[in-house]
Protein backbone atom coordinates (compact mmCIF):
# COMPACT_ATOMS: atom_id res chain seq x y z
CA UNK A 1 0.00 0.00 0.00
CA UNK A 2 1.64 3.51 -1.26
CA UNK A 3 1.89 6.16 1.68
CA UNK A 4 -0.97 8.21 0.07
CA UNK A 5 -3.21 5.49 0.24
CA UNK A 6 -2.14 5.25 3.91
CA UNK A 7 -3.17 8.76 4.76
CA UNK A 8 -6.51 8.53 3.10
CA UNK A 9 -7.05 5.53 4.99
CA UNK A 10 -6.11 7.57 8.20
CA UNK A 11 -8.44 10.62 7.92
CA UNK A 12 -11.26 7.78 6.70
CA UNK A 13 -10.38 6.41 10.33
CA UNK A 14 -10.55 9.58 12.06
CA UNK A 15 -14.17 10.32 10.26
CA UNK A 16 -15.75 7.05 11.96
CA UNK A 17 -13.99 8.38 15.10
CA UNK A 18 -15.65 11.58 15.26
CA UNK A 19 -19.14 10.03 13.84
CA UNK A 20 -19.37 7.59 16.66
CA UNK A 21 -17.90 10.31 19.05
CA UNK A 22 -20.51 12.35 18.14
CA UNK A 23 -23.69 9.86 18.00
CA UNK A 24 -22.90 8.29 21.11
CA UNK A 25 -22.70 11.64 23.54
CA UNK A 26 -20.87 11.79 26.35
CA UNK A 27 -23.13 10.64 28.90
CA UNK A 28 -22.05 11.34 32.67
CA UNK A 29 -22.05 9.63 35.39
CA UNK A 30 -23.50 12.14 37.88
CA UNK A 31 -26.72 11.87 38.07
CA UNK A 32 -28.78 15.53 37.90
CA UNK A 33 -30.32 15.15 41.45
CA UNK A 34 -32.49 17.65 43.70
CA UNK A 35 -31.65 17.56 47.51
CA UNK A 36 -35.32 15.96 48.20
CA UNK A 37 -33.86 13.01 45.60
CA UNK A 38 -30.49 12.87 47.32
CA UNK A 39 -32.94 12.02 50.67
CA UNK A 40 -34.09 9.13 49.19
CA UNK A 41 -30.90 7.76 46.79
CA UNK A 42 -28.99 4.55 47.11
CA UNK A 43 -25.65 4.77 48.36
CA UNK A 44 -22.68 5.12 46.02
CA UNK A 45 -25.25 6.52 43.29
CA UNK A 46 -23.07 9.60 41.53
CA UNK A 47 -24.97 12.91 41.81
CA UNK A 48 -25.11 16.34 40.25
CA UNK A 49 -26.77 19.09 42.47
CA UNK A 50 -26.32 22.41 43.21
CA UNK A 51 -27.84 24.83 46.51
CA UNK A 52 -26.37 27.11 48.76
CA UNK A 53 -23.62 26.75 51.55
CA UNK A 54 -25.34 27.22 54.83
CA UNK A 55 -22.99 26.15 57.63
CA UNK A 56 -19.85 25.14 57.36
CA UNK A 57 -18.07 22.69 60.07
CA UNK A 58 -14.37 21.60 60.05
CA UNK A 59 -13.28 17.83 60.12
CA UNK A 60 -10.10 17.10 60.77
CA UNK A 61 -9.24 16.32 56.78
CA UNK A 62 -11.92 18.62 55.11
CA UNK A 63 -14.95 20.46 55.50
CA UNK A 64 -18.64 19.65 55.85
CA UNK A 65 -20.93 21.89 54.29
CA UNK A 66 -24.83 21.91 54.79
CA UNK A 67 -25.60 22.47 51.28
CA UNK A 68 -29.58 23.26 51.06
CA UNK A 69 -32.00 24.13 48.15
CA UNK A 70 -34.76 27.25 47.91
CA UNK A 71 -37.25 24.97 49.97
CA UNK A 72 -34.42 24.94 53.03
CA UNK A 73 -34.25 21.15 52.81
CA UNK A 74 -30.42 20.40 53.15
CA UNK A 75 -27.85 17.87 52.72
CA UNK A 76 -24.55 17.39 54.38
CA UNK A 77 -21.71 17.45 51.90
CA UNK A 78 -17.93 16.09 52.65
CA UNK A 79 -14.97 17.70 51.11
CA UNK A 80 -11.72 16.24 51.73
CA UNK A 81 -9.02 18.50 51.37
CA UNK A 82 -7.78 18.14 48.32
CA UNK A 83 -11.07 17.89 46.60
CA UNK A 84 -11.56 19.97 43.41
CA UNK A 85 -13.07 23.00 44.63
CA UNK A 86 -12.96 22.65 48.28
CA UNK A 87 -11.02 25.94 48.69
CA UNK A 88 -14.48 27.23 48.41
CA UNK A 89 -15.54 26.29 52.09
CA UNK A 90 -12.25 28.15 53.38
CA UNK A 91 -12.99 31.17 51.30
CA UNK A 92 -15.17 33.75 52.97
CA UNK A 93 -16.12 35.38 49.76
CA UNK A 94 -17.94 32.11 48.95
CA UNK A 95 -18.61 30.62 51.86
CA UNK A 96 -22.24 31.48 52.13
CA UNK A 97 -22.56 31.22 48.03
CA UNK A 98 -24.62 28.91 45.34
CA UNK A 99 -22.24 26.18 44.32
CA UNK A 100 -22.76 23.23 42.28
CA UNK A 101 -21.38 19.87 43.66
CA UNK A 102 -20.42 16.24 41.92
CA UNK A 103 -20.12 13.69 44.28
CA UNK A 104 -21.03 10.27 45.64
CA UNK A 105 -24.43 9.29 47.86
CA UNK A 106 -22.94 7.82 51.33
CA UNK A 107 -25.05 6.79 54.46
CA UNK A 108 -23.66 7.14 57.96
CA UNK A 109 -26.07 6.19 61.19
CA UNK A 110 -28.79 6.40 57.96
CA UNK A 111 -28.16 9.53 57.46
CA UNK A 112 -27.23 10.59 53.94
CA UNK A 113 -24.54 12.73 53.10
CA UNK A 114 -22.74 13.35 49.74
CA UNK A 115 -19.04 12.92 49.54
CA UNK A 116 -17.56 15.56 47.19
CA UNK A 117 -15.61 14.78 43.97
CA UNK A 118 -15.77 18.67 43.17
CA UNK A 119 -17.47 21.33 44.01
CA UNK A 120 -17.90 24.59 41.51
CA UNK A 121 -19.15 28.18 42.16
CA UNK A 122 -22.37 29.22 41.31
CA UNK A 123 -24.57 26.10 40.48
CA UNK B 1 -23.20 15.71 26.68
CA UNK B 2 -20.97 16.47 23.24
CA UNK B 3 -17.66 17.72 23.19
CA UNK B 4 -17.20 20.88 21.42
CA UNK B 5 -15.07 21.01 18.22
CA UNK B 6 -12.65 24.07 19.87
CA UNK B 7 -12.24 21.45 23.79
CA UNK B 8 -11.46 18.64 20.84
CA UNK B 9 -9.00 20.58 18.84
CA UNK B 10 -7.60 21.53 21.97
CA UNK B 11 -6.88 17.79 23.29
CA UNK B 12 -6.07 17.06 19.76
CA UNK B 13 -3.01 19.67 19.61
CA UNK B 14 -2.06 18.68 23.37
CA UNK B 15 -1.56 15.08 22.09
CA UNK B 16 0.56 15.84 19.03
CA UNK B 17 2.77 17.60 21.07
CA UNK B 18 3.49 14.83 23.38
CA UNK B 19 3.80 12.85 20.78
CA UNK B 20 6.60 14.78 19.19
CA UNK B 21 8.03 15.77 22.44
CA UNK B 22 10.32 13.57 23.85
CA UNK B 23 9.80 13.91 27.51
CA UNK B 24 6.63 15.26 27.40
CA UNK B 25 4.37 12.16 28.73
CA UNK B 26 0.60 12.09 28.51
CA UNK B 27 0.45 10.75 31.92
CA UNK B 28 1.58 13.70 33.54
CA UNK B 29 -0.74 15.84 31.10
CA UNK B 30 -3.40 13.80 31.84
CA UNK B 31 -2.59 14.41 35.69
CA UNK B 32 -2.42 17.64 35.27
CA UNK B 33 -5.95 17.86 33.66
CA UNK B 34 -7.83 15.39 36.51
CA UNK B 35 -6.93 17.98 38.91
CA UNK B 36 -7.58 21.18 37.28
CA UNK B 37 -10.89 19.88 35.36
CA UNK B 38 -12.07 16.85 36.96
CA UNK B 39 -15.60 17.29 37.31
CA UNK B 40 -15.77 18.47 33.56
CA UNK B 41 -17.96 15.63 31.92
CA UNK B 42 -15.95 15.97 28.12
CA UNK B 43 -12.47 15.40 30.19
CA UNK B 44 -12.21 11.27 29.90
CA UNK B 45 -13.10 12.05 26.00
CA UNK B 46 -10.58 14.84 25.84
CA UNK B 47 -8.01 12.63 27.72
CA UNK B 48 -8.20 9.14 24.73
CA UNK B 49 -7.80 12.38 22.18
CA UNK B 50 -4.88 13.20 24.01
CA UNK B 51 -3.93 9.40 24.08
CA UNK B 52 -4.67 8.70 20.25
CA UNK B 53 -2.98 11.31 18.45
CA UNK B 54 0.43 10.10 20.94
CA UNK B 55 -0.43 6.45 20.33
CA UNK B 56 0.72 7.16 16.29
CA UNK B 57 2.89 9.97 16.86
CA UNK B 58 5.16 8.93 19.40
CA UNK B 59 6.89 7.06 17.03
CA UNK B 60 8.28 10.37 15.19
CA UNK B 61 10.53 10.83 17.43
CA UNK B 62 11.79 7.09 18.06
CA UNK B 63 12.59 6.67 13.99
CA UNK B 64 14.19 10.02 13.14
CA UNK B 65 15.91 10.70 16.53
CA UNK B 66 16.60 7.45 18.06
CA UNK B 67 14.98 8.63 21.46
CA UNK B 68 12.65 6.05 22.91
CA UNK B 69 8.99 7.69 23.95
CA UNK B 70 6.60 6.54 25.81
CA UNK B 71 5.37 2.58 26.06
CA UNK B 72 7.37 2.27 22.28
CA UNK B 73 10.53 2.09 23.32
CA UNK B 74 11.61 -0.63 21.85
CA UNK B 75 10.47 0.73 18.25
CA UNK B 76 13.05 2.39 18.39
CA UNK B 77 15.43 -0.41 17.34
CA UNK B 78 13.70 -1.27 14.22
CA UNK B 79 12.85 2.41 13.07
CA UNK B 80 16.82 3.30 13.49
CA UNK B 81 17.95 0.54 11.27
CA UNK B 82 15.17 1.08 8.79
CA UNK B 83 16.14 4.80 8.89
CA UNK B 84 19.78 3.81 8.30
CA UNK B 85 18.91 2.22 5.20
CA UNK B 86 17.18 5.16 4.09
CA UNK B 87 13.48 4.21 4.94
CA UNK B 88 13.14 6.45 7.29
CA UNK B 89 9.78 7.58 5.81
CA UNK B 90 8.65 4.02 4.47
CA UNK B 91 8.66 3.24 8.66
CA UNK B 92 6.13 6.10 9.09
CA UNK B 93 4.13 4.70 6.83
CA UNK B 94 4.24 1.01 8.26
CA UNK B 95 3.54 2.58 11.41
CA UNK B 96 0.59 4.61 10.41
CA UNK B 97 -0.97 1.52 8.64
CA UNK B 98 -0.57 -0.67 11.35
CA UNK B 99 -2.00 1.62 13.98
CA UNK B 100 -5.16 2.28 11.91
CA UNK B 101 -6.08 -1.37 10.94
CA UNK B 102 -5.34 -2.66 14.82
CA UNK B 103 -6.92 0.10 16.13
CA UNK B 104 -10.17 -0.45 13.96
CA UNK B 105 -9.69 -4.02 14.16
CA UNK B 106 -9.45 -3.86 18.17
CA UNK B 107 -12.08 -1.53 17.80
CA UNK B 108 -14.37 -4.03 15.58
CA UNK B 109 -14.24 -7.01 18.28
CA UNK B 110 -14.93 -5.53 21.40
CA UNK B 111 -18.33 -6.20 21.34
CA UNK B 112 -17.33 -10.04 20.80
CA UNK B 113 -14.57 -10.37 23.47
CA UNK B 114 -16.34 -7.86 26.41
CA UNK B 115 -18.16 -10.88 27.93
CA UNK B 116 -15.08 -13.11 27.86
CA UNK B 117 -12.29 -10.64 29.77
CA UNK B 118 -13.60 -11.14 33.14
CA UNK B 119 -12.60 -15.16 32.43
CA UNK B 120 -9.57 -14.59 31.20
CA UNK B 121 -8.78 -12.57 33.21
CA UNK B 122 -9.12 -14.90 36.24
CA UNK B 123 -7.63 -17.65 34.37
CA UNK B 124 -4.36 -15.91 33.65
CA UNK B 125 -4.04 -14.37 36.93
CA UNK B 126 -2.53 -17.54 38.93
CA UNK B 127 0.22 -18.27 36.27
CA UNK B 128 1.73 -15.05 35.16
CA UNK B 129 4.97 -15.09 37.43
CA UNK B 130 5.75 -18.21 35.71
CA UNK B 131 5.00 -16.90 31.94
CA UNK B 132 7.32 -14.49 32.57
CA UNK B 133 9.87 -16.27 33.53
CA UNK B 134 9.55 -18.93 30.91
CA UNK B 135 9.35 -16.31 28.09
CA UNK B 136 12.73 -14.25 29.95
CA UNK B 137 14.51 -17.72 29.31
CA UNK B 138 13.08 -18.33 25.75
CA UNK B 139 14.60 -14.24 25.29
CA UNK B 140 17.86 -15.01 26.78
CA UNK B 141 18.23 -18.52 24.39
CA UNK B 142 17.21 -16.86 21.79
CA UNK B 143 19.99 -14.64 22.19
CA UNK B 144 22.53 -17.78 21.21
CA UNK B 145 20.50 -18.69 18.22
CA UNK B 146 19.97 -15.18 16.90
CA UNK B 147 24.12 -14.51 16.41
CA UNK B 148 24.73 -17.59 15.31
CA UNK B 149 22.22 -17.07 12.92
CA UNK B 150 23.76 -14.00 11.75
CA UNK B 151 27.22 -15.89 11.67
CA UNK B 152 26.15 -17.88 9.21
CA UNK B 153 25.37 -14.78 7.11
CA UNK B 154 28.17 -12.61 7.85
CA UNK B 155 31.40 -13.06 5.80
CA UNK B 156 34.99 -12.52 7.44
CA UNK B 157 38.30 -10.80 5.57
CA UNK B 158 40.02 -13.50 3.43
CA UNK B 159 43.20 -12.91 5.42
CA UNK B 160 41.57 -13.57 8.74
CA UNK B 161 39.98 -17.04 7.21
CA UNK B 162 43.42 -18.08 5.85
CA UNK B 163 44.76 -17.58 9.43
CA UNK B 164 42.32 -19.85 11.12
CA UNK B 165 42.49 -22.61 8.42
CA UNK B 166 46.32 -22.68 8.71
CA UNK B 167 47.37 -22.64 12.08
CA UNK B 168 44.27 -24.02 14.09
CA UNK B 169 44.43 -21.14 16.44
CA UNK B 170 40.70 -21.85 17.78
CA UNK B 171 40.68 -19.22 20.36
CA UNK B 172 41.14 -16.98 17.57
CA UNK B 173 38.11 -18.44 15.51
CA UNK B 174 36.06 -18.32 18.26
CA UNK B 175 36.49 -14.54 18.25
CA UNK B 176 35.82 -14.38 14.71
CA UNK B 177 32.97 -16.49 14.99
CA UNK B 178 31.38 -14.25 16.95
CA UNK B 179 32.16 -11.32 14.43
CA UNK B 180 30.62 -13.43 12.11
CA UNK B 181 32.98 -15.86 10.74
CA UNK B 182 32.75 -19.28 8.17
CA UNK B 183 34.24 -21.89 9.05
CA UNK B 184 37.15 -22.69 6.81
CA UNK B 185 36.40 -25.12 4.17
CA UNK B 186 39.76 -26.80 4.79
CA UNK B 187 38.55 -27.41 8.19
CA UNK B 188 34.98 -28.68 7.64
CA UNK B 189 36.53 -31.96 6.17
CA UNK B 190 38.09 -32.89 8.80
CA UNK B 191 35.56 -34.70 11.38
CA UNK B 192 37.73 -34.36 14.60
CA UNK B 193 37.86 -30.82 13.63
CA UNK B 194 34.55 -30.25 12.97
CA UNK B 195 34.04 -31.58 16.59
CA UNK B 196 36.19 -29.17 17.96
CA UNK B 197 34.38 -26.20 16.13
CA UNK B 198 30.85 -27.44 17.44
CA UNK B 199 32.56 -27.31 21.34
CA UNK B 200 33.79 -23.51 20.34
CA UNK B 201 30.54 -22.51 18.50
CA UNK B 202 28.70 -24.04 22.11
CA UNK B 203 31.05 -22.17 24.02
CA UNK B 204 30.64 -19.00 22.18
CA UNK B 205 27.14 -19.35 22.30
CA UNK B 206 27.25 -19.72 26.48
CA UNK B 207 29.47 -16.44 26.53
CA UNK B 208 26.55 -14.43 24.57
CA UNK B 209 23.63 -15.98 26.45
CA UNK B 210 25.90 -14.96 30.11
CA UNK B 211 26.16 -11.64 28.75
CA UNK B 212 23.06 -11.37 27.65
CA UNK B 213 22.06 -12.97 31.18
CA UNK B 214 24.65 -10.13 32.48
CA UNK B 215 23.07 -6.80 31.36
CA UNK B 216 19.35 -8.78 31.81
CA UNK B 217 20.23 -8.91 35.77
CA UNK B 218 21.73 -5.25 36.19
CA UNK B 219 18.52 -3.95 33.91
CA UNK B 220 16.35 -5.51 36.23
CA UNK B 221 18.43 -4.55 39.62
CA UNK B 222 17.84 -1.21 37.94
CA UNK B 223 14.35 -1.57 36.94
CA UNK B 224 14.11 -2.42 40.68
CA UNK B 225 15.40 0.26 42.32
CA UNK B 226 13.83 3.09 39.71
CA UNK B 227 10.05 1.90 39.98
CA UNK B 228 10.74 1.94 43.60
CA UNK B 229 11.62 5.60 43.56
CA UNK B 230 9.31 8.27 43.39
CA UNK B 231 9.74 9.52 39.95
CA UNK B 232 7.44 11.25 38.03
CA UNK B 233 8.60 8.84 34.69
CA UNK B 234 10.63 7.06 35.75
CA UNK B 235 10.34 4.99 32.36
CA UNK B 236 11.53 7.96 30.19
CA UNK B 237 14.69 8.42 32.23
CA UNK B 238 15.20 4.81 32.25
CA UNK B 239 15.03 4.57 28.30
CA UNK B 240 16.91 7.32 27.27
CA UNK B 241 19.62 5.55 29.18
CA UNK B 242 19.29 2.28 27.74
CA UNK B 243 19.14 3.14 23.91
CA UNK B 244 19.64 7.08 23.35
CA UNK B 245 22.66 7.81 25.53
CA UNK B 246 24.56 4.85 24.40
CA UNK B 247 23.86 6.00 20.72
CA UNK B 248 25.40 9.24 21.30
CA UNK B 249 28.26 7.96 23.10
CA UNK B 250 29.02 5.68 19.96
CA UNK B 251 28.27 8.27 17.69
CA UNK B 252 31.28 9.72 15.52
CA UNK B 253 31.68 13.20 14.44
CA UNK B 254 30.55 14.23 10.90
CA UNK B 255 28.02 11.53 10.29
CA UNK B 256 25.31 12.15 8.03
CA UNK B 257 22.14 10.06 7.26
CA UNK B 258 21.60 8.03 4.02
CA UNK B 259 19.27 9.72 1.88
CA UNK B 260 15.80 8.50 2.68
CA UNK B 261 13.79 7.28 -0.12
CA UNK B 262 10.41 9.36 -0.27
CA UNK B 263 7.73 6.78 -0.32
CA UNK B 264 7.11 2.91 0.19
CA UNK B 265 4.86 0.48 -0.11
CA UNK B 266 3.72 -1.54 2.94
CA UNK B 267 3.89 -5.29 1.79
CA UNK B 268 1.00 -7.73 2.56
CA UNK B 269 3.68 -9.76 4.86
CA UNK B 270 3.19 -6.98 7.25
CA UNK B 271 -0.50 -7.90 7.94
CA UNK B 272 0.55 -11.32 9.63
CA UNK B 273 2.78 -9.44 12.17
CA UNK B 274 -0.09 -6.66 12.65
CA UNK B 275 -3.19 -9.48 13.28
CA UNK B 276 -0.89 -11.01 15.36
CA UNK B 277 0.03 -7.49 17.19
CA UNK B 278 -3.81 -7.45 17.88
CA UNK B 279 -3.71 -10.41 19.67
CA UNK B 280 -0.57 -9.70 21.78
CA UNK B 281 -1.98 -6.33 22.32
CA UNK B 282 -5.05 -7.77 24.09
CA UNK B 283 -2.49 -10.22 26.10
CA UNK B 284 -1.09 -7.09 27.51
CA UNK B 285 -4.17 -5.97 28.89
CA UNK B 286 -5.19 -9.10 30.16
CA UNK B 287 -1.77 -9.91 32.03
CA UNK B 288 -1.10 -7.87 35.25
CA UNK B 289 3.20 -7.26 35.17
CA UNK B 290 3.32 -7.06 31.06
CA UNK B 291 1.63 -3.81 30.91
CA UNK B 292 3.76 -2.29 28.54
CA UNK B 293 3.85 -2.59 24.56
CA UNK B 294 7.36 -3.21 24.24
CA UNK B 295 7.70 -5.87 27.27
CA UNK B 296 5.21 -7.72 24.80
CA UNK B 297 7.18 -7.05 21.57
CA UNK B 298 10.45 -8.39 22.99
CA UNK B 299 8.41 -11.47 24.27
CA UNK B 300 6.98 -12.48 21.14
CA UNK B 301 9.91 -11.62 19.12
CA UNK B 302 10.86 -14.86 21.18
CA UNK B 303 8.39 -17.13 19.30
CA UNK B 304 8.24 -15.12 15.64
CA UNK B 305 10.68 -14.03 12.93
CA UNK B 306 11.47 -10.57 13.18
CA UNK B 307 14.23 -10.57 10.80
CA UNK B 308 12.32 -8.06 8.77
CA UNK B 309 12.66 -4.06 10.40
CA UNK B 310 8.88 -3.75 8.81
CA UNK B 311 7.38 -6.52 9.96
CA UNK B 312 8.59 -6.14 13.93
CA UNK B 313 7.55 -2.56 13.55
CA UNK B 314 4.30 -3.33 12.53
CA UNK B 315 3.90 -6.10 14.88
CA UNK B 316 5.16 -2.84 17.92
CA UNK B 317 2.72 -0.44 16.53
CA UNK B 318 0.03 -3.02 16.05
CA UNK B 319 0.36 -3.57 19.81
CA UNK B 320 0.32 -0.01 21.28
CA UNK B 321 -3.01 0.91 19.22
CA UNK B 322 -4.62 -2.48 20.17
CA UNK B 323 -3.32 -2.31 23.80
CA UNK B 324 -4.84 0.99 23.78
CA UNK B 325 -8.38 0.15 22.30
CA UNK B 326 -8.45 -2.94 24.47
CA UNK B 327 -7.38 -0.97 27.92
CA UNK B 328 -10.83 0.87 27.35
CA UNK B 329 -12.65 -2.70 27.16
CA UNK B 330 -10.97 -4.14 30.05
CA UNK B 331 -11.85 -1.13 31.96
CA UNK B 332 -15.61 -1.43 31.15
CA UNK B 333 -15.51 -4.78 31.56
CA UNK B 334 -13.48 -5.33 35.15
CA UNK B 335 -13.10 -1.64 36.40
CA UNK B 336 -8.82 -2.29 35.16
CA UNK B 337 -7.01 -0.33 32.45
CA UNK B 338 -3.48 -0.48 32.45
CA UNK B 339 -3.01 2.23 30.31
CA UNK B 340 -2.30 5.51 32.11
CA UNK B 341 -4.39 7.70 30.53
CA UNK B 342 -7.38 4.95 30.38
CA UNK B 343 -6.93 4.78 34.10
CA UNK B 344 -7.36 8.52 34.81
CA UNK B 345 -10.10 8.47 32.63
CA UNK B 346 -11.94 5.73 34.49
CA UNK B 347 -11.26 7.05 37.82
CA UNK B 348 -12.94 10.33 36.69
CA UNK B 349 -16.00 8.17 35.24
CA UNK B 350 -15.84 5.15 35.44
CA UNK B 351 -16.08 3.32 31.72
CA UNK B 352 -18.96 1.42 31.35
CA UNK B 353 -20.69 -0.04 28.45
CA UNK B 354 -22.73 2.98 28.02
CA UNK B 355 -20.15 5.47 27.47
CA UNK B 356 -17.28 2.73 25.86
CA UNK B 357 -18.20 3.70 22.45
CA UNK B 358 -17.39 7.74 22.61
CA UNK B 359 -14.31 7.03 24.35
CA UNK B 360 -13.17 4.54 21.36
CA UNK B 361 -14.39 7.19 19.12
CA UNK B 362 -13.03 9.67 20.49
CA UNK B 363 -9.35 7.50 19.85
CA UNK B 364 -9.86 6.23 16.90
CA UNK B 365 -10.94 9.80 15.92
CA UNK B 366 -7.01 11.16 17.16
CA UNK B 367 -5.03 8.14 16.17
CA UNK B 368 -6.25 8.15 12.41
CA UNK B 369 -5.11 12.29 12.66
CA UNK B 370 -2.26 11.15 14.82
CA UNK B 371 -1.49 8.68 11.83
CA UNK B 372 -1.93 11.05 9.11
CA UNK B 373 0.04 13.85 10.67
CA UNK B 374 3.05 10.86 11.29
CA UNK B 375 3.60 10.93 7.78
CA UNK B 376 3.18 13.89 6.70
CA UNK B 377 5.66 14.73 9.95
CA UNK B 378 8.22 12.41 8.29
CA UNK B 379 8.19 13.48 4.69
CA UNK B 380 9.59 16.82 6.30
CA UNK B 381 11.75 15.21 9.24
CA UNK B 382 13.84 13.66 6.42
CA UNK B 383 14.71 16.94 4.86
CA UNK B 384 15.67 18.52 8.24
CA UNK B 385 17.46 15.34 9.89
CA UNK B 386 19.16 14.56 6.19
CA UNK B 387 20.94 18.70 6.55
CA UNK B 388 22.41 18.59 9.87
CA UNK B 389 25.21 16.51 11.19
CA UNK B 390 23.67 13.57 12.59
CA UNK B 391 26.25 13.31 15.63
CA UNK B 392 25.76 17.33 16.27
CA UNK B 393 21.85 16.91 16.76
CA UNK B 394 22.03 13.99 18.83
CA UNK B 395 24.55 15.96 21.19
CA UNK B 396 21.66 18.49 21.31
CA UNK B 397 19.03 15.90 21.69
CA UNK B 398 21.04 14.28 24.70
CA UNK B 399 21.25 18.04 26.27
CA UNK B 400 17.89 18.73 25.64
CA UNK B 401 16.76 14.99 27.05
CA UNK B 402 19.09 15.22 30.36
CA UNK B 403 17.57 18.83 30.89
CA UNK B 404 13.79 17.28 30.52
CA UNK B 405 14.81 14.30 32.89
CA UNK B 406 16.30 17.62 35.30
CA UNK B 407 13.45 19.62 35.20
CA UNK B 408 10.85 16.15 35.77
CA UNK B 409 12.96 14.27 38.71
CA UNK B 410 15.72 16.19 39.44
CA UNK B 411 19.00 14.97 40.65
CA UNK B 412 17.69 11.79 41.04
CA UNK B 413 16.03 11.51 37.84
CA UNK B 414 20.28 12.37 36.49
CA UNK B 415 21.38 9.03 38.27
CA UNK B 416 18.85 6.42 36.64
CA UNK B 417 19.92 8.17 33.36
CA UNK B 418 23.68 7.64 34.45
CA UNK B 419 23.26 4.50 35.36
CA UNK B 420 20.83 3.10 32.93
CA UNK B 421 23.32 4.52 30.43
CA UNK B 422 25.86 2.65 31.73
CA UNK B 423 23.98 -0.29 31.42
CA UNK B 424 22.70 0.44 28.05
CA UNK B 425 25.99 0.76 26.83
CA UNK B 426 26.91 -2.75 27.35
CA UNK B 427 24.68 -4.90 24.54
CA UNK B 428 26.55 -2.28 22.08
CA UNK B 429 30.57 -3.57 23.34
CA UNK B 430 29.27 -6.91 24.13
CA UNK B 431 27.24 -7.68 20.62
CA UNK B 432 24.33 -8.55 22.67
CA UNK B 433 20.44 -7.51 21.83
CA UNK B 434 19.61 -4.55 23.28
CA UNK B 435 16.32 -5.52 24.24
CA UNK B 436 17.83 -7.24 27.21
CA UNK B 437 17.46 -4.63 28.95
CA UNK B 438 13.78 -4.85 29.11
CA UNK B 439 15.14 -7.03 31.96
CA UNK B 440 14.38 -3.72 33.87
CA UNK B 441 10.65 -4.23 33.34
CA UNK B 442 10.30 -7.86 33.43
CA UNK B 443 11.74 -8.92 36.86
CA UNK B 444 10.36 -6.13 38.76
CA UNK B 445 7.43 -7.71 36.82
CA UNK B 446 8.36 -11.23 37.95
CA UNK B 447 8.45 -9.87 42.01
CA UNK B 448 5.28 -8.31 41.72
CA UNK B 449 3.92 -11.72 40.05
CA UNK B 450 5.01 -13.44 43.18
CA UNK B 451 4.13 -11.16 45.49
CA UNK B 452 7.55 -9.55 46.64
Amino acid sequence: MQLQKIEAFALFLSIIGILILYYWPVQSQYAQTTVAQIKIAQEEKWVNFSGKVEKITARDEGNSLSVCDSFARCVSVYAADGTAGSWVAEDPLYAKGDVRVLGEVGIVSGNRFVRAHKIDIGG
Amino acid sequence: MQISVFILVLFLLLGIFAGILPGLHPNSIGAVLAGWLGGEEWLPVGLLIILGAYSALAFLPSIFLGVPEGQTQIALLPGQRMLMEGRGVEAAGVVAFSAIVASLLSALSIPFILPFIPVAFEFVHPFIGYILIFASVMLLLNEGREKNKTNENAQLPEKEKKYCAEEGDWAAFGALAEKGGQMPEKSRKDKDILGEKEKFLLHFKLIKISKALIVFLLAGALGLVVLNMPLKDPLFALFVGFFTMPALMLAKGGQKLPEQQKGGKIGKNCFAYIILGILFGALADLVPGISTPAQIAVFSSVFLRMDDAKNFLAHIASIEASHNVFALASGASVGIARVGMVAIANELSPITNSNLPPLVGAFLFAIGIGAFLLIVFAKRMDLLVRKIDFSFLMKLIAIYLALMIFFNDGMPGLFVLATASMIGYLPRVWGVGRTNVMGSLIIPSIGHAFGF
